[in-house]
């Protein structure tokens, strides 16, 4: 009896183990002009069925960290350089080239960022919904046309039979990206990464799409990696959020905490920047001044430390690593305690 | 059968009746506005059943000697004439005709086909398979084309077949340059990495998403590969390394005017294969100028 609770117990751990783990991944590439460091040594764990948000500016390796897990970044100039990205216990970075291509679209999805070139402009939206599932799920084209279907009527696509043959031009912006919602969700994935997916779109799409992919990621239970530089959204979507600088990871917390205390000087700079409607409209807005820095050759220090308020001595000497501030809420700076 | 009035029915209705216009259909309805191109077809249409339909319009036999009437000047039972060994000019022109056209759709296909197997493995794959196929091509561009078909040709002989695989193995740079070009730009199109994302196979993501937007420049690269074989195979024909006699091809009918009497006083020999070759050129060039307009993307969904 004893052994059989206590085997209980360990299956009960499991179910609670990441879905995705990732350590030290770092990513390069190999200009003429250098070596441009895009990804430097991150961590983070995703778990099964949780919304997380990544955060950053332009260039700051969100989208290549992500097209690493996937390793659809092209190689040559990219390159892999060291790391190791468990998903469900399984290191990508070690598979074959054709397992890796059951993992895309089947176990991890991807929507990206511009719905108007997402889709190919020459097929139609059957054809491009139905081949991933013949692809993978080994449907039939009836079987598969059915589920396109369903998926479409999901996505909210009015009437999904008469889409089957339509082609993207005859599609507004908003329906495409619920197309390409629908192509990411075919397979049933367990991770769905959304690489932007509202950055293209006017603002009310913005907030349909993202309170789609909110009740999707429910209702099917899969995790979400939404990646944006947008603070509003991930404060209505996300559960917890890491922020990204130059490459590194410089903070993560749950949303409610990196709101109220941000622990590091550019998450505070960022969440000033944003313009308020609650306050004086002819405040000048916040900025953070200065450059990120060139990847091309990173200083010594900690990235930030030239734009910092805070920096202190050892900022330009050492890079800080990520610590625990309080329970959940990692920072990467020497002077967080001050902040 | 009453009419509905309520605008919301008849808003529904439009919608669900809308007609859905593929890329193809689209561009088909562009190409139908482009006149020249238009008309053209039709004569090319009319060519090739004078030509395939051969036996219809004419009873006398393109190979058959007769040489009581050599030398007829075109009228009476013949309508173009007849030839120094008393062939009727009309037939041999239109059997002629068949040769040609096959000829050069022949050799088209195949510099087309491996131009774009070529084209799209260097472009797709890029790196080694894209040096070794690239170098080729650059050392296959620099010879002079005509003068290489002629040293090929005398090599191996005159010959249908050798003819048609001379030309189409000597063809497909061009080809495989522009494929190559258009694969280079769209594999780096969001839907492309889309298909990565998806996990689909590499032949699917170039035979299904990347070579139907290839169509366009195609499409026009085609037409322009046939005119340049039927071309090339009339030149080849009129130096005497081409399709041998007694078989009938424009390039041939036209060697007779190497002859300068039958040049200055019998125009008749010469003249109709002539036509033949100079309107199916220029109807083929004006159909390409037409599709190529047709699909271009730029104006394809205005």
């Amino acid at each position: 009896m004893h052994l059989i609770h206590s085997n209980y117990l360990i299956d009960k751990r499991d179910l609670l183990m990441a879905l995705l783990e990732v350590t030290d991944l770092t990513t390069t590439f190999h200009l003429k002009a250098g070596v441009v460091q895009a990804v430097n040594g991150i961590d983070f764990l995703i778990e099964e069925g949780e919304l997380v948000g990544l955060v950053g500016e332009s260039g700051c390796g969100k989208s290549v960290s992500m097209r690493s897990i996937l390793r659809i970044i092209p190689q040559p100039p990219g390159k892999i350089e060291s790391g190791k990205i468990l998903f469900k216990g399984k290191d990508l970075l070690s598979l074959k080239e054709d397992q890796m291509r059951n993992i895309r679209g089947k176990e991890i999805a991807m929507i990206f960022q511009d719905p108007m070139t997402s889709l190919n402009p020459v097929l139609t939206i059957g054809r491009q919904l139905t081949e991933t599932m013949e692809e993978h799920l080994q449907l039939s084209n009836e079987m598969a046309k059915k589920r396109v279907i369903e998926l479409l009527d999901l996505v909210g696509i009015p009437d999904p039979k008469a889409c089957l043959d339509r082609y993207p031009y005859e599609f507004s912006g908003g329906m495409r990206q619920r197309a390409m919602i629908a192509m990411a969700l075919s397979c049933s994935p367990s991770l769905l990464i959304a690489d932007e997916p509202t950055t293209a779109l006017d603002v009310t799409i913005q907030a349909q799409v993202t309170e789609l992919v909110k009740s999707l990621q429910k209702d099917l239970g899969m995790a979400v990696i939404w990646i944006t530089h947008d603070l509003g959204v991930v404060a209505r979507l996300v559960e917890r959020v890491k922020v990204m600088y130059a490459g590194y990871i410089v903070e993560k917390a749950p949303v409610e905490k990196l709101y109220s205390h941000p622990k590091h000087p550019y998450t505070r700079g960022l969440l000033a920047s944003l313009p308020r409607l609650d306050e004086e409209t002819s405040a000048e807005l916040e900025t953070i001044p200065g450059q990120p820095p060139n990847q091309l050759d990173l200083p010594k220090g900690c990235p930030f430390a030239e734009r910092c308020s805070y920096q202190v001595e050892k900022c330009l000497e050492e890079n800080p690593m990520l610590e625990e501030v309080e329970k959940d809420h990692y920072s990467a700076c020497w002077e967080k305690d001050r902040l | 059968m009453t009419m509905k009035t309520s605008t919301e029915t008849k808003q529904l209705t439009t919608y669900q009746d809308k007609k859905i216009e593929s890329p193809l259909k689209l561009a088909l309805r562009r190409f139908l506005q482009h006149r020249l191109a238009v008309v053209s077809a039709f004569v090319l249409v009319a060519i090739f059943v004078l030509c395939f339909g051969a036996p219809l319009f004419t009873s006398y036999d393109p190979i058959g000697m007769d040489l009581a009437v050599r030398n007829q000047a075109p009228g009476g039972a013949y309508i173009f004439g007849t030839d120094t060994l008393g062939r009727d000019i009309f037939t041999r022109t239109l059997y002629a005709g068949r040769i040609s056209l096959m000829v050069g759709m022949a050799a088209a296909a195949i510099s087309i086909g491996l131009g774009i197997i070529l084209g799209a493995i260097a472009g797709y794959f890029g790196k080694i398979p894209d040096m070794v196929v690239s170098r080729i091509t650059d050392v296959m561009m620099t010879f002079p084309p005509l003068i290489i078909m002629m040293t090929v040709a005398a090599f191996v002989g005159p010959g249908l077949m050798n003819v048609i695989l001379i030309i189409g193995g000597l063809r497909w740079p061009a080809t495989t340059r522009l494929v190559r070009g258009q694969f280079l730009s769209l594999k780096n199109y969001e839907f492309v990495h889309a298909t990565h994302a998806l996990g689909l196979p590499d032949r699917m993501i170039i035979t299904r998403h990347i070579l139907p937007n290839t169509l366009a420049p195609l499409m026009a690269n085609i037409t322009f590969a046939v005119s340049a074989a039927i071309l090339s195979e009339a030149g080849l024909s009129f130096l005497g390394i081409g399709v041998p006699l007694p078989t009938p091809t424009w390039g041939n009918m036209m060697e007779n005017a190497r002859n300068l009497i039958i040049l200055q006083n019998q125009p008749w020999i010469w003249m109709p294969s002539a036509a033949f070759t100079l309107t199916t050129i220029l109807c083929i060039n004006f159909i390409g100028d037409g599709l190529r307009d047709a699909f271009d993307p730029q104006q394809l969904f205005n």
